[in-house]
């Protein structure tokens, strides 16, 4: 009997695991939000800020209210620019749910120069010396692109996501968003 | 009796499976090498006339060519006095045709003259990629303090300064005395 008992408990236990890393496959190596790694609060992310493209300083708490996307990348970085399209038709597709943003560790000049050439369509911030820094606030360890946190309305990070946002990542981010909206949105 | 520590051994171990495949995804993200042991470098004067900077590149990793960068005693390195190896030369969807290195890779550099003190200062930039992660590395940058001692050349000093935030650094870095 007990014997029975401990070969459903290793059944169990394999498909739990099996649907674990079934799930992993699916969505990404997604960061789940009980162990995202961000050391920083909702507060302290919506008081920074960074210039734009023209080099106006834009404050993050601006996008407070809804659930943000905040995607870091840079134009050295092939991955990064991998997922620029899909980040366009999520702000095209669901700018009223949530505000996309980059922000690029590059320089100023790089980001026009791309800019030009590649349309995006969300507001785009340039720090070459603090975005990476920043990025590692919100849970990048490692510091690696590109990586991306949903930001919930009051500027948890409540997801993390190191690596290129693919559709199954883009369908993941929705669904976390449509979580997160503010209880008026609902 | 036996019978029973047997199955519970087995329970143990196959339940210890389960845990360590349930945690893996978890771990992902924490496999992934810091840039200064994805990319492990070293110079060396090799003789009067060439210098070496050598990356061990870790497996599944590359560099990509036209983004490095070298400074000695403070100075940018012209690319006419650098030799690299042949690379991968690939056609990227994003960058057109590049050149990457992988695995082992030594950069020999021309006429990298020392200072007045006999000390020769090497700041090294690269950036580069992890294939299967997708993810790429900041540039980083590594500097190199070699000094001449009784007619030999040592490597007396070696830095990381880490990603974009470091280079900054690097100017006042190889500036000191």
């Amino acid at each position: 009997m007990n014997r029975r008992i401990a070969w459903a408990l290793v059944g169990a236990g394999i498909l739990l695991a099996a649907l674990g890393g079934v799930a992993s496959y699916l969505t990404g190596a997604a960061t789940t939000p009980a162990t995202v790694e961000s050391s920083a609060n909702g507060a302290s992310i919506h008081a920074e800020s960074f210039p734009d493209v023209s080099g106006q300083r834009q404050t993050l708490a601006q996008w407070a209210g809804k659930p943000v996307l905040v995607n870091f990348w840079a134009t050295w970085c092939a991955p990064c620019i991998e997922e620029i399209p899909r980040l366009n038709a999520l702000h095209s597709k669901s700018s009223n749910s949530v505000q996309v943003i980059g922000i690029a560790a590059d320089s100023r000049p790089n980001v026009e120069r791309f800019i030009a050439r590649l349309p995006i369509a969300y507001p785009v911030l340039v720090d070459e010396a603090r975005a990476i820094a920043f990025s590692r606030r919100l849970g990048n360890r490692p510091g690696l692109l590109p990586y991306s946190v949903v930001l919930d309305p009051s500027g948890e990070v409540v997801a993390s996501f190191l690596g290129v946002l693919d559709d199954g990542k883009i369908r993941q981010i929705e669904s976390i968003i449509a979580k997160n909206l503010p209880k008026a949105a609902k | 009796m036996k019978r029973s520590a047997e199955s519970s051994r087995r329970l143990a171990f196959a339940l210890l499976g389960c845990a360590l495949a349930a945690v893996q995804p978890a771990r992902a993200n924490d496999d992934l090498l810091p840039a200064d042991e994805a990319f492990r470098a070293t110079a060396r004067v090799a003789d009067a006339r060439w210098t070496e900077v050598r990356f061990e590149i870790a497996p599944g990793h590359y560099l990509y060519r036209q983004r490095f960068a070298i400074e000695a005693g403070g100075k940018r390195v012209a690319n006419a006095r650098l030799v690299f190896p042949k690379g991968h030369v690939k056609q990227d969807p994003t960058f057109g045709r590049v050149e990457t290195h992988e695995g082992v890779l030594v950069i020999k550099l021309r006429g990298a003259t020392p200072d007045a003190t006999g000390k020769l200062l090497l700041g090294v930039t690269a950036q580069g990629c992890a294939e299967q992660a997708g993810v790429c590395y900041p540039p980083f940058t590594q500097v190199f303090e070699l000094n001449r001692s009784a007619g030999e050349w040592v490597a007396a000093r070696q830095a990381s300064l880490g990603s974009i935030a470091g280079q900054s650094a690097l100017k006042s870095l190889v500036q000191k005395p």
